[in-house]
């Protein structure tokens, strides 16, 4: 009877000891710790009470087919003289994806399961493993290695570790919960600003000159996109127009807009001849150099003068542009050339067409092109070419309101799905 | 969900076939890790198979010109099949013929890796 009570006591002791150090555990961790923290914390602990040299979380990665699915996370050590190289390799991680069960193995050199694996040569000679699960399945593993008891690890240490094992998993589900919404929120505020700077970075209103006027317009899609235009005038009768459409979206798209628009305006600072496939070709080269492959920009950029009327562009793989007559007749200029960013040593061709007084030319994004319906139809060149504008009397800005108004009327409930930016370029029936 | 292009392979030559309008959307966009997928593989000899393609605009050609830098880096190519008229439209204007291989048939781009 004396044996019973003994062992029932040691049982109860045990129990408690357990309940404990499960205790230690939550008070050590606190709702602020990163994922990082709360592992080193829990591996710590798990260290102490179990009596190990080493242990480690490791978390799996996402990639299917590498061959090692498990990133060590975190490591602990009880002592520093106790650090050994560990690497938990296909066969192990392999036991764990397939089992999701407590691994204990004692004798991991001759153990069935875990074939593969120097352990005599890494110095390891006892293992405990638990899966780390949450709702969504397996995360990862909580480790430990070498027992510094002589015995090895046995099935109170089996059954602990999968207590903590699971607690463990729910901690840093919650913590990647957390980091992730930060996250979130930091590329909001971040996108939030450089839709500002982008802003900042267009013309803003109208421009008046003595024989023509301009207007333009960008709407951006609910991302920060990389459509862009400019207008520079370089005299009263004279302007720089540029419109460009950068790949992608987001902050790296909106980087190379900027670069591209700086790029372009730096050379009509210096008092010579503008050069505008020189322009483009620094730019071609400048984008091919700096940025990603697949990153490019497409661009239409030239100059209007207005003395002879004359509008010498450059259309690097661009939408082309369309000459409206005074009577609504409408005319493609279709010359164009590669888009920028592919091939570096690309020469480009300067374009030329010649105006009449009262004619609008009209440079536009694939924004305006391509916006779809709920029927999935693209308002398309044709729509474009048959817009409803009185060219003989209308304004640049109301034809820009007009293309606006149409392109919102034809969408209707489809969302915008990329930038809208166009610019109007309209002579006067005479000099004003 | 469907993908809106596919591929198959055919004696070690992948047959890449585009679908609809490329104009540089998502899906189209995915064709770059699809093709650096196959360069890693070693497997770099593609054709782009354009029957089944509406129209192409620039950012979609850019692509194909990215595909195949990469491809022939690694010592293959990406030679273009059936191209549709407003597409030989795009590669002349752009002087790109003289970039690509092109073929009237898949199959006689897929013979001229041999």
């Amino acid at each position: 009877m004396t044996n019973n009570f003994n062992g029932e006591s040691k049982r109860l002791r045990k129990a408690v000891n357990e309940l404990v150090a499960l205790n230690n555990i939550a008070n050590a961790i606190n709702a602020l710790m990163s994922v990082e923290e709360i592992t080193r914390v829990i591996v710590d602990h798990c260290l102490k009470r179990i009596k190990a040299a080493q242990g480690a979380v490791f978390l799996l990665q996402p990639e299917e087919d590498r061959e090692d699915r498990f990133r060590t996370f975190v490591r602990g050590f009880s002592r520093k003289d106790d650090e050994i190289p560990l690497h938990i390799n296909a066969a192990l991680s392999g036991w764990m994806i397939k089992n999701k069960a407590v691994l204990l193995s004692n004798d991991p050199e001759t153990d069935k399961r875990l074939k593969g694996i120097d352990f005599a040569r890494v110095g390891i000679y006892s293992i405990i493993s638990t899966p780390l699960m949450t709702q969504n399945g397996l995360i990862g593993s909580l480790v430990l290695f070498n027992k510094k008891e002589a015995d090895g690890f046995n099935n109170d240490d089996k059954r602990f570790l999968g207590i903590v094992g699971t607690q463990t998993a729910r901690v840093i589900e919650n913590a990647r919960l957390r980091e992730r919404e930060k996250k979130l929120a930091d590329l909001e505020e971040d996108l939030r600003a450089a839709r500002l700077i982008q802003k900042g970075f267009l013309p803003a209103g109208d421009f008046h000159f003595m024989s023509f006027e301009t207007s333009g317009f960008n709407i951006p899609a609910k991302d920060v996109g990389g459509d862009y235009f400019d207008i520079v005038p370089l005299d009263d009768d004279n302007v720089f127009l540029s419109l460009g459409d950068v790949s992608g979206k987001g902050l790296p798209a909106v980087f190379m807009m900027a670069s591209a628009q700086s790029a372009l305006r730096l050379p009509l600072q210096a008092n010579q001849e503008i050069d505008l496939p020189g322009m483009a070709e620094a730019l071609n080269r400048l984008i091919c150099q700096f940025s990603n492959p697949e990153q490019f920009i497409t661009a239409l950029f030239g100059i209007y003068d207005g003395k002879d009327r004359s509008f010498r562009y450059i259309n690097a793989g661009h939408e082309p542009p369309i000459l409206f007559h005074r009577d609504g007749r409408a005319n493609i200029l279709t010359e164009s050339d590669l888009l920028i960013g592919v091939l570096p040593d690309f020469k480009y061709t300067e374009r030329h067409v010649t105006l009449a007084p009262g004619e609008t030319i009209v440079i536009y994004s694939d924004g305006v092109t391509e916006a779809f319906n709920e029927q999935g139809d693209d308002y398309g060149l044709e729509r474009l070419l048959k817009l409803p504008c009185d060219f003989a009397t209308m304004s640049a800005t109301a034809i820009s309101a007009t293309i606006i108004s149409q392109i919102e009327a034809f969408r209707g409930k489809e969302a915008q799905t990329d930038d809208i930016t166009a610019l109007i370029l309209r002579l006067y029936e005479s000099q004003k | 969900m469907k993908q809106k292009h596919d591929y198959r392979e055919e004696n070690g030559i992948i047959v890449l076939r585009l679908n609809g309008k490329i104009m540089g959307d998502t899906d189209d966009t995915a064709l770059f890790s699809l093709i650096y997928q196959f360069a890693d593989e070693g497997r770099t000899r593609v054709v782009v198979d354009f029957c089944n393609v509406e129209w192409m605009n620039s950012k979609g050609l850019g692509i194909c010109i990215v595909g195949s830098t990469t491809l022939r880096n690694r010592g293959g190519d990406l030679k273009l099949a059936c191209l549709p008229e407003k597409v030989r439209d795009l590669l002349n204007k752009t002087r790109m013929f003289a970039v690509f291989e092109v073929f009237d048939t898949v199959e006689e781009a897929v013979a001229s890796f041999k």
